[in-house]
């Protein structure tokens, strides 16, 4: 079969950030990457995405407004005739940047909220209080007529406020409410006792925002997406490895998922090396679980291996510590016991303490 | 959903463009977190919601592009999903 190429490039601009988010995607070891990309390098890299049949790019970080540069990579983007998406934790968000952004062609703007309660909110988010901040954000955002996302990470700390937020994100005229249970991969599997819902949490949330997405119908869309912890099937691993998805990290680390480095032993290129055509097509992280055909059983002999790929690479690697390994999650996977033991914990209630994702502790865990 | 009227003027929701893909040679609808392949008769369609034209005027104008009288249907059909998809905006 001929090998697929990417629609989308998630750019982490940098993995500097003022808050931090106790489930952050971000690996574990950020402090270590500190030489990010220029923005010239920025460019050649959107450049080549371009040409390699990239057509959405994804600006995050860490924090991607901390980059002052963000206008003009963005408008790079734009003028290669990419759809180009930002994610902001919003409290960095000034009228002027906004207005620059929209000036520079900006699609589709997105902020992250904690909760719609502003002490819990702070909270999870930690650091300096954050939340009046990220409401001001989402309001400069519908003034200046973006098309404006909320996206909430759904944790045992905001599950029970689901209304409450659902509400919130009306109230700023959102035309899109993200609600995703945390994943429990880097930050948020260090984090995952105390993280970690009830089942009775996540399936009231579920039949709320279920309610929701009909009564708001045509208004706001909601998209609701569901534990892999509480399923019977793996999440379909970036629709397949290598297929349609690959992310730049600040430091130019080319990887198929955001969360790869976590998996020990495989080796990532870098955009300051080589070209991301030359990365996507030959380099060996790339290829190591595309396809089909590396998949164990009981995968291999599954009707369901074109829809889900065995799962989530990076949870069978931080479970199992074997990346070629059924994710954990799925029910017939060898080693979904893990996953019943630690549903078993949550149920019995959550540990307090969460460890934040700032340098300090990105240093101490890496040692 | 109850059925469009034919005065209904469609356009893209805002999040949404349209685009063609030079290196598949195919047109795609992006929004925030996805992709759409378009079909080339979805492609006619979308390309005409542009909320200036009515629906009545795009089935007009792809029955004398195409020479056909079914049209209507499967405008609307089309035009139905993309809305429930939150794709495609009535403007006011």
């Amino acid at each position: 079969m001929e090998t697929p190429r990417p629609y989308s490039l998630l750019c982490e601009l940098t993995y500097r950030c003022p808050l931090q988010c106790p489930y952050c995607s971000n690996p574990i070891n950020f402090a270590r990457h500190t030489e990010e990309l220029t923005a010239v390098e920025w460019e050649r890299v959107l450049a080549e995405a371009a040409a390699l049949g990239v057509v959405q790019a994804h600006f995050s970080g860490g924090e991607p407004l901390l980059r002052a540069d963000l206008p003009q990579i963005v408008r790079r983007a734009r003028d290669l005739g990419l759809y180009t998406n930002l994610s902001t934790g919003g409290t960095l968000l000034t009228e002027k940047l906004a207005g620059q952004l929209r000036e520079a062609g900006l699609d589709s703007l997105q902020v992250s909220i904690q909760d719609a309660d502003a002490e819990n909110s702070d909270r999870i988010a930690g650091g300096a209080p954050s939340f009046d901040k990220k409401i001001r954000a989402a309001q400069i955002a519908k003034q200046l007529g973006f098309s404006l996302t909320i996206n909430v990470v759904l944790l045992r700390q905001n599950l029970d406020r689901i209304e409450a937020i659902i509400s919130m994100a009306e109230k700023l005229g959102a035309e899109r409410l993200e609600l995703a249970n945390s994943q429990y991969n880097g930050w948020a599997l260090k984090n995952r006792a105390a993280l970690l819902p009830s089942r009775a949490q996540v399936e009231h949330a579920a039949r709320v925002a279920d309610a929701a997405r009909q009564r708001l119908a045509g208004r706001m869309e909601i998209l609701y997406v569901l534990p892999d912890y509480f399923e019977q099937f793996p999440k379909p691993c970036l629709n397949g490895w290598g297929r349609v998805f690959m992310t730049v990290a600040a430091d130019g680390a080319v990887l198929p998922c955001q969360t790869a480095r976590e998996i020990r032993g495989l080796q990532f290129e870098n955009a300051r090396e080589n070209s991301l055509e030359k990365i996507w097509f030959e380099s060996e992280a790339f290829q190591k679980f595309r396809g089909t055909d590396w998949l164990p059983e009981p995968c291999q002999s599954c009707p369901r291996k074109e829809i889900d790929f065995g799962g989530c690479r990076c949870q069978a690697f931080l479970l199992t510590a074997d990346a070629t390994a059924t994710d954990p999650v799925c029910s017939l996977a060898p080693k979904h016991h893990l996953i019943v033991e630690t549903l078993a914990i949550a149920e019995s209630g959550a540990d307090e303490h969460m460890i934040y994702r700032n340098v300090v502790e990105s240093l101490r865990l890496q040692k | 959903m109850s059925q469009l009227p034919d005065t209904a003027k469609p356009r893209l929701a805002a999040k949404v463009r349209l685009k063609w893909d030079e290196v598949r040679k195919k047109p795609l609808l992006l929004f925030p977190e996805g992709v759409l392949v378009l079909n080339p008769t979805a492609h006619e369609v979308v390309a005409l919601c542009d909320g200036q034209r009515t629906i009545a005027e795009i089935v007009k104008t792809l029955s004398e592009k195409f020479h056909s009288d079914t049209i209507d249907a499967d405008v609307k059909e089309l035009l139905t999903k993309l809305i429930g998809k939150n794709f495609v905006a009535i403007a006011d």
